[in-house]
Formats: C-alpha cells, sequence, structure tokens
C-alpha cells in the first residue's frame, strides 16, 4: 500500500470563490423556468426541484471540485429531476398529461440548453412570475414574501428574519400564498396590452417596498437588510432587462435604489450606530454603484414621464454628487420635495421637505412646516417628527426644547440602534 | 540520490534508511524482518508524485517500545480513521445562500486536510441504495437511506493520523450544527486473531 495521494482529484478550494450568492441566484431563476413547465399550480414542487438540484451541488462539488460552468450544471441538473419527475408523474397520474406534453413541446422547440432562445425563455419566465407575484389580488405582505421566496430564493427562516416575524409565521403566509394562486387562477403571463402599463406599476411598487424595507433602519439585521436592498435592485435590473418592463419608471426605479443603497457602507459607524448625513464619511459611499444611478436616472429622463421614483432619484443624487455636506444643493433638493408634496400628500414626505426648508430657510422655518404637519393630525407618535424638531430647536440653541423632542422621540422608537443615537442626543442637550 | 525512508514510530521517531526506484515492496519486508514487529510500511511520492527515487517512505505504526511488550500485546495501532457524516435530509431545509456558504466551509476543510496529506480517500454517498440481508432466503430492499435521518451521506479515510487528531478534524465538520453527526473509527490494521496467532508463535519461537 502506498501513500501517493490520488492525482485525479480536482482541486477543491476553488468551490469557495464561486460567484457570491451563485445559489440564490440560480435558484430565482430556475423557479422561474421550472414554473414556465409545470405550470404556476405547481410553485412548490419547482422550488423543491430547484433545492434538490442545489443540494446535490453541495454534496458532491466539496469532493470533486467545480464544473466549469456550475450554473449550467444546476441548470441541467434542475433540468432532469424536472423531466424525471413528469415522466414518473406521467405514468402514474395519466391527467397530468398536458404538463407532460408541454415539457415535449419545450424540448423540441429549444434544440439544446445552451442555445440563445433559453436566455430569453428565462427572461420571459421571470418576468411571468413577477408579474404573477405582485398579481394585485394577492395582498401586498405577502407580494413580498412570496417573491423573496421564490425570485429571490430566500428561505422561510431568512425571510422571517428580515421582516422580524417567525419562521413559521412566513412558512403559513407562503403556503396560503401559493393556495391562494391556485383558487384565484392567476395566470403565469405577461399581461397584454394597456393591462401591462397598469401591472408593470403594481411591480414597481413591490419592488419599491421590498428595497424600502431593506432601507429602513426600522427593523431586521444589517446584514439581512443590506441584502434585501440588493434583491430589490437586481430584481428591478432584470425588468430593465425586458423590452417590455424597460420603461423611463423603471429606470428611474432602479437610479433611487442604486443611488440610496450607495450610501449604505457610510450609514453608521464602526460600532453600528447611526451616522447623520452631515457626519457620514463620503468617502465610503459606493463609486460604481452612484455612476451606475446616475446613467439610470438620464435613461429615466427619456420620455415626458415624471413619476415620484424620477423624484425621489433626483433627490438622492443631488445628495450624492454634493462633495461635501455643506456644497449640498439645498435649493434644488427643496424644489424637488415641492413637486413631490403635488403628487403625495404623504406626512412622511411633508416631514422630509421639513428638512429640506430648514436647510435653505433656516431651522425656525423648518419648525414651522413640522408644525403644519402635526395639526393636520398625523404623525403625533411618529419618532422621527420629534428627532428632527429636536434639531432644529437645538441649532436655535433651545437645548431645554431640544432635550424634550429627543427623550419623546426615544420613547417612540424600538429599534436598538435608533434609541443608542437618541440617548446621545438627549444627554447632548441636557446641561 | 536514489531516496530515503523516515521510519516513523508510534512515538514520533525518525529512521532513515535509502532505497532504490522500484524497491518499495522490499522496503516493507524489510521493515519488517529488521524489526520483527507489525510495522505498516507506507511509500511516500517524490515531487513529480511517482513512487521512486527520492520518495520518502513512511514507517508508521510501530506499536511498542521494546520487544517484550510489543510481542504479548494484541492490539496494534492504527493510523487509519474513518469519518462518517450521518444524516442525509439535514440539507433539505437550508437556503441556498446557506447551502453556497456551508459548501464553502465543507470544500475548505477537505481541501486543507488533502494538503496536509491526511485524506486517503473521501466521498459523498448517493441517497439510493438496496439492502441485502438474510431472512429465509437472501433479499435484496429498498435502502432505509430514504427515510433514514440516520443514513450515511458520505466518508473520508484518514491516513497518518491517530484518534485525538481524527476526532479534531471531526469537530470542524462545518455541518455540525445544522445536525450532522460524524461517527470516527479506527480502520484495523491486521485482522486481531492472526495478530494474536503471530505473536503466540514468536514468544514461543524466543523462550
Amino acid at each position: 500500500m502506498n501513500e501517493i495521494q490520488d492525482n485525479n482529484r480536482v482541486p477543491v478550494g476553488e468551490v469557495s470563490r464561486l460567484t457570491e450568492h451563485l445559489f440564490r441566484v440560480e435558484a430565482g431563476k430556475l423557479v422561474s423556468v421550472l414554473t414556465g413547465l409545470f405550470g404556476i399550480d405547481h410553485l412548490q414542487l419547482a422550488e423543491d426541484v430547484v433545492q434538490e438540484a442545489l443540494v446535490r451541488a453541495f454534496r458532491t462539488w466539496p469532493y470533486y471540485g467545480i464544473p466549469e460552468n456550475p450554473a449550467a450544471w444546476i441548470t441541467q441538473t434542475a433540468k432532469n429531476l424536472a423531466y424525471d419527475l413528469l415522466r414518473r408523474e406521467k405514468l402514474f397520474r395519466e391527467k397530468q398529461g398536458e404538463i407532460a406534453i408541454s415539457v415535449e413541446q419545450r424540448s423540441s422547440n429549444s434544440a439544446g440548453d445552451d442555445s440563445p432562445l433559453f436566455d430569453t425563455e428565462i427572461k420571459d419566465d421571470r418576468l411571468r412570475l413577477i408579474f404573477a407575484c405582485c398579481h394585485p389580488l394577492i395582498a401586498q405582505e405577502s407580494q413580498t414574501a412570496l417573491a423573496l421566496r421564490t425570485l429571490c430564493g430566500f428561505s422561510a427562516a431568512e425571510i422571517a428574519k428580515a421582516f422580524l416575524t417567525t419562521e413559521a409565521a412566513i412558512a403559513k403566509r407562503l403556503t396560503r400564498t401559493r393556495q391562494k394562486i391556485r383558487e384565484l387562477r392567476i395566470p403565469f403571463e405577461i399581461p397584454a396590452g394597456e393591462e401591462f402599463a397598469v401591472r408593470l406599476n403594481g411591480v414597481l411598487q413591490t419592488l419599491y417596498l421590498l428595497f424600502n424595507e431593506g432601507y429602513k433602519a426600522s427593523s431586521g439585521e444589517n446584514l439581512v437588510r443590506e441584502d434585501l436592498c440588493c434583491e430589490a435592485i437586481r430584481l428591478a435590473t432584470s425588468l430593465i432587462e425586458h423590452p417590455m418592463a424597460n420603461q423611463p419608471r423603471t429606470h428611474a426605479l432602479v437610479a433611487l435604489m442604486l443611488l440610496d443603497a450607495a450610501r449604505l457602507p457610510a450609514r453608521v459607524d464602526a460600532e453600528g450606530n447611526i451616522l447623520r448625513l452631515k457626519e457620514q464619511e463620503r468617502s465610503k459611499w459606493s463609486r460604481p454603484m452612484i455612476e451606475r444611478g446616475i446613467i439610470h436616472l438620464g435613461q429615466a429622463a427619456a420620455g415626458d414621464e415624471l413619476s415620484e421614483y424620477h423624484i425621489q432619484a433626483g433627490i438622492a443624487a443631488c445628495h450624492c454628487l454634493a462633495e461635501n455636506y455643506q456644497s449640498t444643493d439645498w435649493s434644488r433638493i427643496l424644489a424637488l420635495y415641492d413637486q413631490w408634496t403635488s403628487m403625495n400628500n404623504s406626512p412622511v414626505i411633508a416631514l422630509n421637505r421639513a428638512v429640506a426648508i430648514a436647510a435653505v430657510n433656516g431651522p425656525a422655518a423648518g419648525i414651522e412646516a413640522i408644525e403644519a404637519i402635526k395639526s393636520r393630525g398625523e404623525l403625533g407618535s411618529y419618532y422621527l417628527l420629534y428627532a428632527v424638531l429636536g434639531e432644529f430647536e437645538a441649532q436655535l440653541h433651545n437645548f431645554e426644547a431640544a432635550s424634550g423632542h429627543f427623550r419623546k422621540a426615544f420613547q417612540l422608537t424600538e429599534v436598538k440602534t435608533e434609541r443608542v443615537f437618541l440617548s446621545k442626543r438627549v444627554r447632548a442637550f441636557r446641561s | 540520490m536514489d531516496g530515503c525512508a523516515i521510519v516513523v514510530a508510534a512515538t514520533p521517531r525518525y529512521e532513515i534508511c535509502r532505497f532504490k526506484s522500484g524497491q518499495s515492496e522490499k522496503i516493507r519486508q524489510n521493515a519488517v524482518l529488521n524489526n520483527g514487529s507489525p510495522f505498516v510500511v507506507r511509500l511516500g511520492q517524490n515531487e513529480k508524485g511517482s513512487e521512486c527515487g527520492k520518495a520518502h517512505v513512511r514507517i508508521v505504526g510501530r506499536a511498542k517500545k521494546d520487544n517484550k511488550d510489543r510481542y504479548m500485546n494484541t492490539q496494534t495501532t492504527t493510523s487509519e480513521y474513518m469519518l462518517l457524516f450521518r444524516g442525509t435530509h439535514w440539507d433539505k431545509s437550508l437556503s441556498p445562500e446557506e447551502l453556497q456558504n456551508v459548501m464553502g466551509q465543507w470544500a475548505e476543510w477537505l481541501d486543507r486536510l488533502n494538503q496536509q496529506g491526511k485524506i486517503k480517500s473521501a466521498n459523498p454517498l448517493l441517497d439510493e441504495g438496496k439492502i441485502v440481508s438474510w431472512k429465509k432466503s437472501q433479499t435484496v430492499a429498498d435502502g432505509p437511506f430514504a427515510e433514514s435521518k440516520e443514513a450515511i451521506g458520505g466518508y473520508f479515510l484518514l491516513q497518518k493520523s491517530d484518534l485525538d487528531e481524527a476526532l479534531e478534524i471531526a469537530k470542524r465538520c462545518p455541518a455540525l450544527k445544522y445536525g450532522v453527526t460524524v461517527e470516527v473509527r479506527p480502520v484495523a490494521e491486521q485482522c486481531p486473531p492472526s495478530v494474536r496467532v503471530k505473536s503466540r508463535r514468536i514468544a514461543h519461537a524466543s523462550a
């Protein structure tokens, strides 16, 4: 017996150098394609087959090394599993014949899996699945959960972490949503004609909420939240890849996401404390994301459409392009907020506008604007309103009033990082 | 240089002897003849990976310190350990992201052991399988693998190791926290009864 090592073994260390999120991205693609094969009634089946294909990769690659084209390996494995399953189904349940026929049609249509047709097939199927997940008959919170599960390959546990709820609750919600899709016969198709524009708005809205869920500081772990932002950007970008969904407002949404997400790395310090815009180290902002965002903003300007996404992207661009806090073009930001409030009466937008007013016309004008919001009887228990008021009072050297506002804000929020930030502000003005 | 053999005793001790290309069998026999003890001789590889010329020989697993003990003791020391990974369903509930992460850790773990020359062989096992047993006659049944959480999903065969090291390696299995259990078993070097017979014969001869 000699101890010569098995030299045929492929070096396996490379497995850890796989593209980041490869499995997650492939899972999203494949669930779309397999749903095209099985029909949307069998969404769960498609998810299971994809999972099995990834498990097979997981079990063998560490031993034998990664295949030359990992994504193609996973796709082929998933497709083989799907065909096996359908063949078995066909034997045992003749009624499923239609599915098997559609499989045969598909496999004879596309000569090989590497044909260019396959790529557009994926894009079409993904768009169909996006439209199915974001169908108006499905509740908003279920839309985002289902999109994360099917299109982004999140597990119920990961979705639960992002939404601060339990895994069981999410699993239940997903099961109910899949059931609803069957009962309501929600179609797996790209809407045609005028309906397309309306339905696209729904899709954009869901992706916007998905992004905000990740962006807002009010819940969840940092890492998970950033993942949500990335997934929202990925899905919105995939919309652009499809000629029908490639609209100015889609570009505007992508621009807004990129320009906001570019600043995420600077939003907290090393201890995880929240940093205000003026305290952020602007060199930490992601230049490539800003550049991509500005390009999409330019493309969003094609045509005469002006959506709320356009305005938000415009505001984000003003921040991203300012060299430092002092040189921020606040009057342009205020003009954009004016335009936005004329389109959307939301008090939260009005509150943000008050910050722009204070930057242009001084803190007293800011306080006046906030009082107007308060008198509308809204946002009375919104912690940010008091945090902003506190800042304005502090700028006017009314430290006692400032301290009171920060204390109130502190009582109204439960997020740890926010509370740390606010208690610091309270202490700053106590003396 | 024609090559050297390094003899590694159970308590680390190195003996170097020279040998010529293609003499591996002779070295092996000599090791046993010269020392008269149940050595296991393994030939290493040279830089080109073939067993010749400059190869190192490691003789591992000398059981005893002095002759008397050596022949009276019926136990052999082994340098090979089998790690069996039990649990074939734990990964079905991981998310794609987690699968990729754990896979990366597993690959790094195995890769490092390979580089250290600790792996003799390692393979994953498929879920499907059959079990052959005897009831009234030979029967073949589907394996319990599809349902069993205890089924073996893969194995590493370690070489040049000892129990402590094998346990340390097993503890670093990245799937432990997801419910996989690792069974560590020493590989028997010789059939124990045959060792006993041999010892008795030698003891008799020297008496």
